[in-house]
């Protein structure tokens, strides 16, 4: 079974402190909100699973492995992540960049196979890009080229993605179309855990939400547990209103708390 | 286009590059007599000509060529910056300080191998001081400046040696060398330079995936698999070698790195994995054919094969700064 943890993990980014005793666990069917204001640590958090930010404390296991013990290219087939404002350098063509996801599996010299390819459509039309495959990414819109890096991340197939903000810049159609993905995802035996500052979207999409501030964990638990009138207040200086549909649960930020 | 077309090509024309390198000179030899004359073993003058002045100055320009072409490609998608060429890391500046060096001190004339060797040294030496200044860990950044900081460094010595040159032979030989040149290259040349460009060469060309990766950013290909520690030590290593190499003994050959990636980069839907063999293919091609050039423009005295590259690359290079302005706006 997936799982990937980070045990009491201390972060330094120069000599500020941003993750101080951060306890965070994912496994196989959870699909889980990483909320909190900006410069909470979120991104930092998610670069410290996938090994991009060096830990000064504590350890990420994944499945029962210490990270720095597993080989970068057998995680990689495994767990996705997915960049906040993620962009392409050159002017590659959609379907090329998509077949970045399948890097991995192909290594140094291996040609991309018709299972490949066909990996590739699917993960494009998942995200609504198929359509415009054959242009050069960079022509796109920024939400577009947004939809494009997460079938990049979907193209690998993985067993966990971590996504940075995933549907900032998009609209709410295609917010609505990624966080279904994400479900289905999840619901295919695999996790994900997604940054997010909708608070709604994440309180109708997540099994579970980790609210951090200042590099620390504040609450952990299903949305209703963690979106209280008190949560917000502490970690958002905000007030607003609660409500529930059939859909699940919504917040509304009114005023910011005197 | 389709990319087996593409580089059947650039083989195509980098193939009749090397036939008429053979075969323009002043000896006026013509490509079927260069041909068998390539093969004979008669104590003739134009065999000589052709097997011991032609042939090792085609077989450079077409690996020359081929390092500056590739290594150039290789530093573009390496630093994701398309104005990037062979010499960012300091190297080509380290291998000319090198050379320019034996000149100074008179010790080029001990024999034909001192001068390269001494571009050779230099570019090993730059490359350490490079990697001193950046630290292990470095990023892309701090390599790009150190390799700056090395260039400036190596320039301001080789002005300087010719600011104290001894004498004013000395001045004209160090200037005449850095112009670059493949005029009067031997044999001795080509086996000295031939085995660090090939494995430079072959180092570079196991980059492609990683430079693919790298399109998203270090961090993304990091995840995907890529170990960035042997990618930037195969590129340093890779280019140090092979245009360290090249530079020791053909001078400094500059645009070629710069223009011919740009120019091929839409042929390839700008993967930077296909570029690298259509650029050591174009590379070479271009190199060859301006030493061709320069052997048929007269103007008195040799025009040197630096020097034509960069006046046929201004303009190329400008045209690509437009059009890349046009593209990003």
């Amino acid at each position: 079974m997936s799982s990937l943890v980070a045990k009491n993990i201390q972060v330094y980014r120069g000599s500020q402190l941003v993750l101080n005793d951060m306890y965070f666990s994912i496994a196989k069917g959870e699909l889980v909100g990483l909320i909190g204001p900006n410069g909470a640590g979120k991104t930092t958090l998610l670069r410290a699973l996938v090994g991009l930010s060096p830990l000064q404390q504590g350890e990420v296991v994944f499945d029962g492995a210490q990270l720095n013990r597993i080989h970068r290219s057998e995680f990689a087939k495994k767990v996705a992540y997915l960049e906040q404002n993620s962009r392409s350098h050159w002017p590659l063509s959609v379907e090329n960049l998509v077949m970045l996801g399948r890097m991995p599996f192909l290594g140094q010299w291996r040609q991309p196979s018709q299972a490949d390819w066909n990996i590739v459509r699917e993960a494009m039309v998942t995200c609504d890009v198929d359509q415009f495959s054959k242009r050069t990414v960079t022509t796109l819109s920024g939400g577009e080229q947004a939809r494009v890096m997460l079938a990049r991340a979907l193209a690998t197939q993985p067993e966990i993605l971590l996504a940075d903000e995933p549907v900032a810049g998009l609209d709410p159609a295609h917010q609505l179309t990624v966080m279904d993905k994400f479900r289905e995802l999840v619901d295919k035996s695999a996790a994900a855990v997604v940054v997010m500052h909708d608070l709604s979207l994440a309180a109708r999409y997540c099994d579970r939400l980790s609210l951090i501030s200042g590099g620390t964990l504040v609450a952990e638990g299903t949305p209703e547990s963690v979106l209280t009138a008190q949560t917000l207040k502490q970690c958002y200086n905000i007030e607003a209103h609660f409500g529930k549909t059939s859909e699940g649960m919504f917040v509304i930020p009114t005023t910011r708390a005197p | 286009m389709n990319y087996r077309l593409l580089i059947l090509l650039l083989s195509v024309l980098t193939g009749l590059s090397f036939l008429l390198s053979l075969s323009v000179g002043p000896a006026g030899i013509g490509t079927l007599d260069a041909l068998a004359l390539l093969f004979s073993s008669e104590p003739d003058t134009a065999v000589i000509i052709v097997q011991e002045i032609r042939l090792p100055r085609a077989l450079l320009g077409l690996l020359i060529g081929a390092t500056l072409g590739i290594c150039g490609a290789a530093m573009q998608g390496y630093v994701r910056n398309p104005l990037a060429e062979p010499g960012l890391i300091g190297v080509s500046s380290a291998a000319a300080l090198g050379s320019v060096l034996t000149i100074y001190f008179g010790i080029a004339g001990l024999g034909t191998w001192v001068l390269p060797f001494g571009g050779m040294l230099g570019a090993g030496v730059g490359v350490c001081v490079m990697m001193l200044i950046a630290g292990r860990e470095s990023s892309t950044l701090t390599l790009i400046l150190a390799g700056v900081a090395v260039s400036t460094m190596a320039g301001a010595c080789t002005s300087l040696a010719l600011n104290l040159a001894p004498n004013p032979f000395a001045s004209l030989e160090i200037v005449f060398w850095l112009l670059g040149s493949l005029a009067n290259r031997s044999f001795d040349h080509l086996s000295l330079a031939a085995p660090f460009i090939l494995i430079g060469i072959v180092l570079v060309l196991t980059l492609g995936r990683a430079l693919d990766s790298l399109t998203l950013g270090e961090d993304t290909a990091s995840t995907l698999g890529v170990d960035l520690r042997s990618v930037r030590l195969r590129i340093i290593f890779g280019v140090t070698t092979s245009v360290g190499a090249a530079t020791a003994v053909a001078g400094a050959i500059g645009f070629v790195g710069l223009v011919v990636p740009h120019l091929l980069r839409p042929f390839v839907g700008h993967k930077p994995s296909l570029l690298l063999p259509a650029s050591a293919l174009g590379g070479a091609s271009l190199l060859m054919l301006s030493d061709v050039a320069v052997r048929l423009i007269s103007v008195g005295v040799e025009l040197k094969l630096g020097v034509f590259t960069a006046l046929i690359g201004t303009p190329v290079f400008l045209w690509v700064v437009f059009r890349i302005r046009n593209q990003y706006l």
